[in-house]
C-alpha cells in the first residue's frame, strides 16, 4: 500500500460515523413545482410556498 | 472495489506533468481530508456542525459560496443507497453561454437563473467518497450545457478558503481535481444516456429521468493507482 492510501486508511479508521438522516420536510419539492436539488436560492424561493401550504407546519 | 480502469488507462498515457499535476491534487486533498476528520470528526461533521441531519435540508445551511471563483456546493441526504449517507452537489455561477456570471457589487445572491449543476459526489457515513453522478436539469435548474462546455465549468471550479470550512474547501477543490478524467466519462455517459431521447428539452425536464450517470469510485484504490504510475515512471527513468 502506497503513502497516501495508506494516510487515508489510518484516517477513516478516526472518523466519526455520522447517523442517517431522519425525515425532514420534502415538500419544498414535492407540493411545488419548484428544483428539488438546487442551490440555496431556490430554496428561499420555497420558503412562500412553506406558508401558503403549511407542510412545513408540523416541523416547527 | 478496486481503482478505476478509467483513470488508470487515463494516466497510463498522461503526460508527466499530467501525472505530476494530479498528485499534487491528490496529495492536497488527502492532506485536507486527514485534517478535517481528525480536527472535526469527518466532512460531514465538518458542515452539519452538531445539527443532527434532516432530509433534504442543506449543510452548511446556506451552502458554501465562493463569489470571487463562481462555484457553490453543499451537502444533503436524502437518497437510499447501500454506502451513501448522503452527497454533495457541485454548482458553477454561468451565463446562458457558459461565461462566468459575476454577482453585482453589494447582491450576495443572484436573482435571475440558478447556477449551473455540474455534478454530485455521494459520501458514505466517514465522508469517504464513494461515487460521482449527474442529475437532469429539473432537480437543480441552471442553464444547461453539453459535456464539453460543463467540463470548461468543471475546470474553473475551485472553492477558496471559506472561514471555517477552509479544509473541506481545500479537500473538494483537489478532489475534482484529481478526478477529471472521471468527471468528463461522467458527463459524457449523461449526455449519451439524453441523446436516446428525441426531444432533448421535453427529456430534461422529465420527472422520470433524474440521475442520468453515476460511476462507483473507490478513492483509496485510485490515490493508490496514481501513486503506483508516479513510482512506475521514475523506475522507468531510472532504467534508461
Amino acid at each position: 500500500m502506497n503513502s497516501l492510501s495508506s494516510t487515508l486508511t489510518k484516517a477513516l479508521a478516526m472518523a466519526v460515523v455520522t447517523t442517517a438522516a431522519l425525515s425532514g420536510c420534502s415538500m419544498m419539492c414535492r407540493a411545488c413545482t419548484g428544483n428539488k436539488c438546487g442551490a440555496k436560492s431556490s430554496l428561499q424561493k420555497c420558503g412562500a410556498c412553506k406558508a401558503k401550504c403549511g407542510a412545513c407546519a408540523a416541523k416547527s | 472495489m478496486t481503482a478505476s480502469t478509467h483513470l488508470r488507462r487515463n494516466w497510463r498515457t498522461a503526460s508527466d506533468t499530467q501525472i505530476a499535476g494530479a498528485l499534487s491534487s491528490a496529495r492536497a486533498s488527502v492532506l485536507a481530508f486527514v485534517t478535517v476528520t481528525a480536527e472535526r470528526g469527518s466532512l460531514i461533521q465538518s458542515w452539519i456542525a452538531n445539527r443532527e441531519v434532516l432530509e433534504f435540508e442543506h449543510y452548511p445551511p446556506d451552502d458554501l459560496i465562493d463569489t470571487q471563483r463562481g462555484s457553490q456546493f453543499y451537502y444533503h441526504s436524502h437518497r437510499d443507497g447501500d454506502q451513501e449517507h448522503g452527497h454533495l452537489h457541485l454548482f458553477w455561477h454561468s451565463t446562458a453561454t457558459g461565461r462566468r456570471r459575476y454577482l453585482k457589487p453589494g447582491k450576495p445572491r443572484w436573482n435571475r437563473t440558478e447556477p449551473t449543476h455540474l455534478f454530485a459526489i455521494s459520501l458514505d457515513a466517514r465522508g469517504l467518497p464513494v461515487g460521482l453522478f449527474t442529475v437532469n436539469q429539473w432537480v437543480t435548474d441552471g442553464h444547461w450545457f453539453d459535456a464539453a462546455t460543463t467540463m470548461a465549468c468543471v475546470d474553473r471550479f475551485a472553492m477558496g478558503e471559506i472561514e471555517g470550512h477552509e479544509q473541506s474547501c481545500r479537500w473538494l477543490t483537489g478532489f475534482v481535481r484529481l478526478y477529471r478524467p472521471l468527471i468528463n466519462e461522467l458527463l459524457v455517459q449523461r449526455d449519451k444516456r439524453l441523446a436516446r431521447r428525441s426531444n432533448l428539452a421535453r427529456a430534461l425536464q422529465d420527472r422520470d429521468l433524474e440521475v442520468l450517470s453515476l460511476i462507483p469510485i473507490d478513492w483509496i484504490a485510485d490515490t493508490d493507482a496514481l501513486e503506483a504510475e508516479s513510482v512506475r515512471r521514475q523506475l522507468a527513468r531510472q532504467r534508461c
